[in-house]
């Protein structure tokens, strides 16, 4: 499949949940996505990664239009979406899909295999019963599964065959961006090589391009073709995966990565070990947002923020030294 | 999907078919006409008692009138107000639960306000505003048991569904477009069929419980014709010389409500795709 153009774009996209500690305190809002840019490519597989409550699963479910954004743009091949309603709407549904991480849940436990797989297109309308049928037949075959089985109920399944039922749905409307939330997360170590290679076959033979959310980082750099990294609802370092691996510029990527085993257990390894927690979103860090753990912070990282550094046309890092050095010469924090 | 089983539950049969079956052919199958009165035969024992005889298979009351005659008429009030008032109130019910836990928000908190509201008048002071205003009879009691019961499956119901609309798969409905409609009736109710099963047949036992006391404070089944309820009130004055009087209805009632419980529980295990 070959890159051209991008089909998703994320302009400055906020989302803020408004909570209250008890019934008397004021309402505070959590900024959990904080203005994130991003592209998806056609054809591409874009892996979004970073710790747990950084924000990815917001994001993917503001993609999805599972909640709508507070603020910024979102546009499905220039077409704006994010205050997409009624038919434009369904026009959007139609060509962006999800694969969730619980193939446990993300299954109706009172619907056959075979009616999940169709319900997309029978929402959508526009096939016969019977045309339907031999879709449904024809996406089993596809991802692996008997056609005979149709008739069967999520249970009587394992979790790979439950993931790859949710994937024959996701795919059941030839949709332009698939979206997987930790799609391989939740099975065991043998049945992910299996999805993974379904999932990278379907995408050259659909051509579709996915968003990768996931916390699996050697997962990630293997079939990712560019990779975003997020932290505290923001993305701090975006690039091609190949870039990113071996040569991060920022310093929460360089943590990030260097928290993965190496492949041999004598090879020269070294782990940068972050302190502390991640900052609550209630109370984002003024500056750089990292600051607070950064080994390398100083004080100009208090108070000015980062601006989008490129280190070439396509690798960004939100980091004041991702080109030069820190000058560590006595404005040291 | 009843195939999935393929044991028969016959221990709910065998307690509800009495009820069923004089219910709805009452009139061909009792021996005498219930309301038929014989001082001649005042207070006869069942028939294995010493006095007791073969016409009288339970025994008389205290005008003559044949106690199974009485029960079997009674069972069909059983079963109208238990089928239209417990089904009444879990269609409202039901649909109001839906709606507080799907939609959130406002109509939400409408619909809770209304239950707590609801909650908070006791019963039977609803069934005596209810009887003042439309009378005493059938209507009156289906109509007090549909409104004291609604609010149970309200309240459980929106609890499900909150639970049940965080559920990957009614995510994944939306993100497929299904319309609100379509994410009710196929993704959310039927998750919701044990719980609603299970509290239908618990609310049978209560309703003819009600209906019970309703007849008692006269604003229900007026004499002379028999409901259980009203039988054990007429008997409990005469308990101690005379117990079957209230003792049968008692049973009636008893093996009603057990039979439907169990029926509950067959039907709850029968209608999961999960248990073959």
């Amino acid at each position: 499949m070959t890159v051209n153009g991008d089909i998703l774009q994320l302009e400055d996209v906020a989302k803020r949940f408004s909570v209250r500690r008890s019934p008397f305190a004021p309402r505070r809002s959590i900024r959990a996505v904080d203005g994130v840019n991003l592209t998806v490519r056609s054809g591409e597989t874009l892996g979004l990664v970073g710790e747990s409550g950084c924000g990815k699963s917001t994001l993917a479910r503001l993609i999805l239009k599972l909640h709508d954004v507070s603020t910024g743009r979102i546009s499905f091949l220039g077409q704006q979406v994010h205050d997409a309603r009624g038919r434009n709407l369904s026009r959007y549904r139609r060509q962006v899909q999800a694969v969730f991480q619980d193939p446990f849940s993300s299954l109706s436990p009172r619907m056959t295999a075979g009616q999940i797989v169709a319900e997309p297109m029978i929402v959508n309308g526009g096939l016969s019963s019977r045309e339907t049928d031999e879709r449904v037949a024809d996406l089993f075959d596809k991802v692996g599964l008997n056609p005979a089985w149709m008739e069967r109920y999520p249970h009587e399944f394992s979790g790979g065959q439950r993931q790859r039922i949710a994937i024959a749905r996701g795919i059941s409307l030839n949709p332009k961006l698939l979206v997987l939330d930790e799609p391989v997360s939740a099975l065991d170590l043998s049945v992910r090589a299996q999805i993974l290679n379904l999932l990278k076959d379907l995408q050259r033979n659909l051509g579709l391009s996915y968003l990768l959310i996931s916390h699996d980082l050697p997962v990630v750099s293997r079939i990712c073709t560019r990779i975003a990294v997020m932290y505290l609802g923001r993305i701090v370092e975006i690039g091609p995966a190949r870039e990113i691996v071996a040569n991060p510029r920022h310093p929460y990527t360089k943590a990030l990565f260097s928290a993965v085993l190496p492949e041999h257990p004598r090879a020269h390894h070294q782990r940068i070990e972050l302190e502390g927690e991640v900052p609550s979103p209630l109370d984002i860090p003024s500056g750089c947002r990292f600051r607070t753990r950064c080994p390398i912070a100083v004080e100009r990282c208090e108070v000015e923020p980062p601006a989008n550094l490129m280190i070439n046309s396509d690798h960004m890092a939100e980091c004041h030294f991702a080109i030069e050095k820190p000058n560590h010469g006595g404005e040291l924090k | 999907m009843f195939t999935r089983v393929g044991k028969v539950p016959w221990i709910p049969i065998v307690l509800l078919a009495p009820v069923v079956v004089w219910g709805l052919f009452g009139p061909w199958i009792w021996p005498h006409e219930p309301t038929a009165i014989d001082f001649a035969a005042r207070l006869k024992p069942p028939v294995w008692l010493e006095g007791g005889t073969a016409n009288h298979l339970l025994g008389t009351d205290q005008f003559g009138r044949d106690l199974l005659s009485r029960l079997i008429e009674g069972a069909r009030v059983a079963l109208i107000v238990a089928v239209f008032g417990v089904f009444l109130a879990a269609l409202v019910g039901v649909a109001a639960g839906l709606a507080a836990g799907y939609f959130g928000g406002v109509t939400d908190n409408i619909i809770m306000r209304i239950v707590d509201v609801k909650m908070s008048v006791p019963a039977i002071l609803l069934t005596i505003l209810i009887g003042s205003a439309i009378g005493a009879g059938v209507t009156t009691v289906v109509a007090a048991i549909a409104i004291t019961f609604w609010a149970d499956y309200a309240r459980v119901v929106r609890g499900e569904t909150l639970s049940l609309k965080e559920r990957g798969f009614v995510e994944l409905a939306k993100v497929a477009d299904c319309s609100h409609l379509r994410i009710l009736t196929r993704h959310i109710l039927p998750n919701l069929q044990a719980t609603i099963v299970v509290l239908v047949t618990l609310q049978l036992g209560r309703a003819l419980i009600l209906e019970a006391a309703i007849t008692y404070i006269g604003i229900g089944i007026q004499p002379p014709s028999s409901a259980w309820g009203l039988m054990i009130s007429d008997g409990r004055s005469l308990l101690s010389t005379a117990w079957w009087l209230a003792a049968f209805p008692g049973f009636a009632i008893t093996a009603t409500v057990l039979g439907a419980n169990l029926l509950g529980d067959w039907l709850r295990d029968a209608l999961d795709p999960k248990v073959r």
